[in-house]
């Protein structure tokens, strides 16, 4: 059970998730959301392969690697929040739908 | 080949069932303030995921930075945003509901290459006896994706003075540049939501 194998499928399952809550919602927070759970999927899949691969050769590359990517979401969180409650503040909602400005 | 059923097993089908029905969960909800709390709890599992990975120091950062504080950020944007005037659904269109489940299944399709490209027979699970003869100590393996290891990684071994070893320090030690990028990449990110969020007198009057 506690394979490399189910461990990418798992992985897999969790960054369609994210992928689906990403393409279908229309509340920009719960898009970020599933931003979030994406990134969770990717971080999952690489410390998999780090420890199944890389355990005996005691090599812990993929932790570091994990550790940027977390800095690297938390950063995109607090941007893409900020951008949110601009729009809010500019527009009273946060509905993707309506963000047709851009439209030509 | 049957192996018997050990505890690792049981813990990885927990934690991933839980985590994959609060990950649904959060997409599923309508209310944003249930899928942040759904989100909070999938976070947990997959945590519990990462130690089980023998990697217990990027569990921990998981849980401060993801469970501590993004989701801190996220509840805060939803009390801010008033979103009780509107409920929000999916996206108006046919077609477009059918593109994303047709990229979701796309993803999906990837699963049975992964079960043949990864088959369990080629790349088997490391197991403890065989993982103790390839470190040097018992102590060792034990220290694998831990805060020492890490920073070991990141930092470089100490400097004796010893100009070999020195030598081989800066080689190992080139992580450090990718460390610092992140934290200028931070310290950007703080000033840019600073700069976007904050009111602009001139404009509101």
């Amino acid at each position: 059970m506690f394979t490399l194998q189910n461990s990418i499928i798992l992985g897999l399952i969790l960054f369609s998730i994210g992928a689906y809550g990403v393409l279908t919602r229309r509340n920009l927070l719960v898009v970020l959301m599933s931003l979030e759970i994406m990134f969770n999927a990717v971080n999952l899949i690489v410390l998999a392969f780090n420890y199944f691969r890389f355990y005996q050769q005691g090599k812990e590359l993929g932790h570091y690697f994990v550790l940027l990517v977390i800095a690297v979401a938390a950063a995109e969180a607090a941007v893409g929040l900020a951008i949110l409650v601009t729009i809010y503040r500019n527009r009273r909602n946060v509905d993707s739908d309506e963000l047709t400005e851009m439209k030509g | 080949m049957t192996d018997p059923v050990v505890l690792t097993d049981v813990l990885f089908l927990l934690f991933s069932v839980t985590a994959i029905v609060f990950s649904l969960l959060v997409v599923v909800m309508k209310n944003p303030i249930h899928s942040s709390i759904s989100l909070v709890l999938s976070f947990l599992p997959i945590a519990a995921i990462y130690v089980l990975f023998h990697a217990p120091f990027v569990a921990v950062i998981q849980i401060l930075v993801y469970a501590g504080a993004i989701m801190v950020l996220f509840t805060f944007v939803i009390m801010m945003v008033d979103l009780s005037e509107k409920e929000y659904t999916l996206h108006k269109g046919k077609i477009y509901k059918l593109l994303s489940f047709l990229i979701m299944g796309g993803f999906l399709l990837m699963v049975p290459y992964m079960v043949t490209r990864f088959l369990p027979e080629t790349i088997s699970e490391p197991k403890e006896s065989v993982v103790l003869s390839h470190f040097t100590s018992k102590k060792e393996a034990h220290e694998f994706g831990s805060t020492k290891n890490i920073g070991k990684l990141i930092f470089g071994k100490p400097v004796i003075n010893d100009p070999v070893q020195a030598n081989d320090n800066t080689l190992k030690s080139m992580q450090i540049v990718s460390f610092e990028l992140a934290s200028i990449l931070i310290m950007v990110a703080i000033v840019g939501a600073m700069i976007l969020a904050r009111t602009r007198k001139k404009e509101e009057r």
